[in-house]
């Protein structure tokens, strides 16, 4: 008798685990379908460069491109103008070498600096993204809106040197960066032109 | 158009409108401007006008045209208000609004300046305005000219006794050794080289000049009465007046004497030379050797004064070691040694401080050029080796990175910057670091 009662016990605890476990697993998926949670709920289109320099991935939803102007080679904003990803291109003599990525953060810095007294908290870090290795400085400043985020990722891409200039409002910085940091890792260079599908 | 102004001492002895004619300056008679004195060669100097600018030639003068204390090798351009040195006259060019000129007066427009003085002038106004005041032409009254005349004479003499009898204390330097300060501001005055000899000197100078010149003419009568007893009535114990009377009575004494059947085979002729002024010829010196040693006195001298203005001490001191050498106690070059070595050393040490507030300010490029400097100054500063020694590893590292920054700029096109990046590692780096020469040929390709 009292083996009998003792396996059903068993057998009830083994259920209620295993019932839980698919029961996690249906959230995870449930999440991850109805778009619940984070990053996980937005989904991307590719942008593609018109002369087929370089190409990322933008939300599907909310985001558009606009007209450039000189330098700036892309403008991809969130409709509100929450969150804006501006894209710049200059030529190089000669490529960057691997280790010259840092000193290059730090020239960029010192730019940055120059050009944006106010601004302040500046951090780099290395960065890969399908381009290639690059470097991320993050900083923050004074908006027309208020206090901002900008993360500039500079790549070199063969002669190439793009940088990547995400700007948020830093009120919306938790909401926003993993959107940002996907366009960023998502940015895409090849070396020679690609036929334009944009 | 253009005048020159003639001066002697504080005086204005004349003023001479300059054309398109060449103008001679010297003591004889056939000059254009004659100056009536012994400080001036015959024919001393030409003022000439080439290309709308006047210069100023010596013709050959035994005293030779000074501007700026140095003296003039053949020709040089006149200068508004900058006054031209020519025995015991300055001359300075200046703006002429009157219309007279050599020019307009063919021929007839010799001026002649003797002792007397024509009027009198402010100099201080020419000083600092490099032009002399207007008032001259009121000063001309003969009642005042005259009663200031006799009470500078008479201050004149006394002066004179003091400066010459302090001159002969300590040979005083020739015209041309007249070096002026270091042009250091802040120098503390006993570090200054001496000031110029005085017009007083001038004057002793020129006597001794022309008797000088008259005993190499064998002119020895003229050589005493005119130029040897007014000296030595001036300064009854200047040395260099009491030698040269000697000379010359020895010099008439072997006139009168009869001349040896044969000359002595062995006896080396005797060589006269003109004795440099605080320059005593030594005795059995021979005349090449001490023409050697008195060119090399003043030489050295001269370009030390010169090193000096340019606080170039690590070259100055050898030099004026080499005087003190040469002729010991020389213008007071001992005092001078002694004191160029103490400002040395006070500004390495300051050169030293300096960098050492630069170092812990971060700046490290500026506290290394301070550093060198302090070497400049000293190459034997102990502070300022030890500061480099210590450095030495950041410094390199500091040059490697300027390096690094330099050839990403360039790869960014930003040439300005990275010029002046290469700059830095080429200042930086040492001179065995490849990364230097690399930095000196890509400094080389970038420069506009």
């Amino acid at each position: 008798m009292t083996g009998t009662v003792s396996s059903r016990r068993r057998a009830a605890i083994a259920c209620a685990i295993a019932c839980a476990i698919l029961l996690g697993e249906r959230a995870a998926i449930a999440q991850k379908k109805f778009l619940i949670f984070g990053d996980s709920k937005v989904s991307y289109t590719t942008f593609r460069d018109m002369a087929g320099r370089f190409e990322l991935e933008y939300p599907t939803k909310d985001w558009g491109s606009f007209p450039p102007g000189g330098s700036t080679i892309a403008i991809l904003s969130r409709n509100d103008k929450t969150a804006t990803v501006v894209i710049d291109h200059s030529r190089l003599t000669e490529p960057l070498a691997p280790q010259e990525i840092t000193t290059n953060a730090k020239i960029e810095i010192d730019n940055l600096k120059e050009q944006q007294p106010n601004a302040k908290g500046f951090t780099s870090e290395l960065l890969d993204c399908k381009a290639g290795s690059g470097s991320l400085i993050r900083y923050s400043r004074a908006g027309a809106r208020g206090p901002e985020r900008v993360m500039r990722y500079s790549v070199g891409v063969d002669k190439d040197l793009y940088r990547l200039d995400a700007v948020v409002a830093e009120a919306s910085l938790a909401r926003f960066e993993p959107i940002l940091m996907h366009m960023i890792q998502s940015f895409k260079a090849p070396a020679g032109p690609v036929t334009s599908k944009n | 158009m253009s005048k020159l102004v003639i001066f002697r001492g504080d005086a204005v002895e004349t003023e001479i409108h300059l054309g398109g004619q060449a103008v001679r300056i010297g003591r004889d008679a056939r000059n254009d401007v004659v100056l009536d004195d012994k400080t001036v060669t015959r024919f001393h100097a030409e003022v000439v006008r080439q290309g709308g600018h006047y210069f100023i030639a010596d013709m050959n003068s035994r005293n030779g045209i000074w501007m700026n204390k140095q003296r003039i090798k053949g020709k040089a351009p006149l200068t508004l208000g900058v006054p031209v040195t020519l025995g015991a006259y300055e001359l300075t060019l200046e703006d002429d609004l009157s219309t007279s000129d050599l020019d307009e007066t063919p021929g007839g427009n010799r001026t002649v300046v003797g002792a007397a003085t024509v009027a009198a002038r402010d100099r201080s106004a020419a000083s600092t305005s490099g032009r002399p005041s207007q008032a001259a032409a009121v000063m001309r009254k003969p009642a005042v000219f005259w009663s200031g005349f006799g009470l500078a004479t008479v201050l004149l003499c006394v002066v004179t006794y003091a400066v010459v009898r302090r001159v002969t204390a300590r040979p005083a330097p020739p015209p041309v050794a007249g070096d002026q300060a270091p042009a250091s501001s802040a120098a503390p005055p006993v570090t200054t080289i001496p000031a110029p000899p005085s017009v007083d000197a001038n004057i002793v100078a020129g006597y001794l000049a022309a008797a000088r010149s008259a005993i190499d003419e064998r002119n020895y009568d003229a050589a005493l009465q005119d130029d040897i007893l007014p000296l030595l009535n001036l300064d009854p114990n200047n040395q260099d007046a009491l030698d040269l009377k000697r000379q010359i009575e020895e010099a008439k004494a072997a006139q009168l004497a009869p001349k040896p059947a044969a000359p002595a085979p062995k006896t080396a002729p005797i060589v006269e030379v003109a004795e440099v002024p605080g320059i005593p010829r030594k005795a059995n010196e021979a005349a090449a050797d001490y023409t050697a040693r008195a060119g090399r006195v003043q030489t050295n001298f001269r370009e030390a004064g010169r090193n000096l203005e340019k606080q170039d001490f690590a070259a100055a001191i050898p030099r004026l070691q080499q005087v003190e050498r040469d002729q010991p106690g020389y213008q007071g070059v001992d005092a001078l040694i002694a004191d160029a070595v103490a400002k040395q050393k006070r500004l390495a040490e300051d050169a030293v401080d300096s960098g050492q507030k630069n170092e812990q300010a971060g700046k490290l490029l500026d506290a290394v050029r301070w550093y060198r400097e302090a070497q400049r100054i000293d190459p034997g500063s102990p502070g300022a080796r030890d500061r480099l020694a210590a450095l030495n590893d950041r410094v390199t590292q500091e040059g490697l990175d300027a390096f690094g920054r330099a050839e990403v700029l360039r790869k960014r096109n930003d040439n300005a910057k990275a010029i002046e990046l290469y700059k830095q590692a080429i200042e930086l780096l040492p001179a065995t670091n490849e990364k230097r020469a690399d930095a000196m040929q890509w400094l080389e390709k970038l420069k506009p």
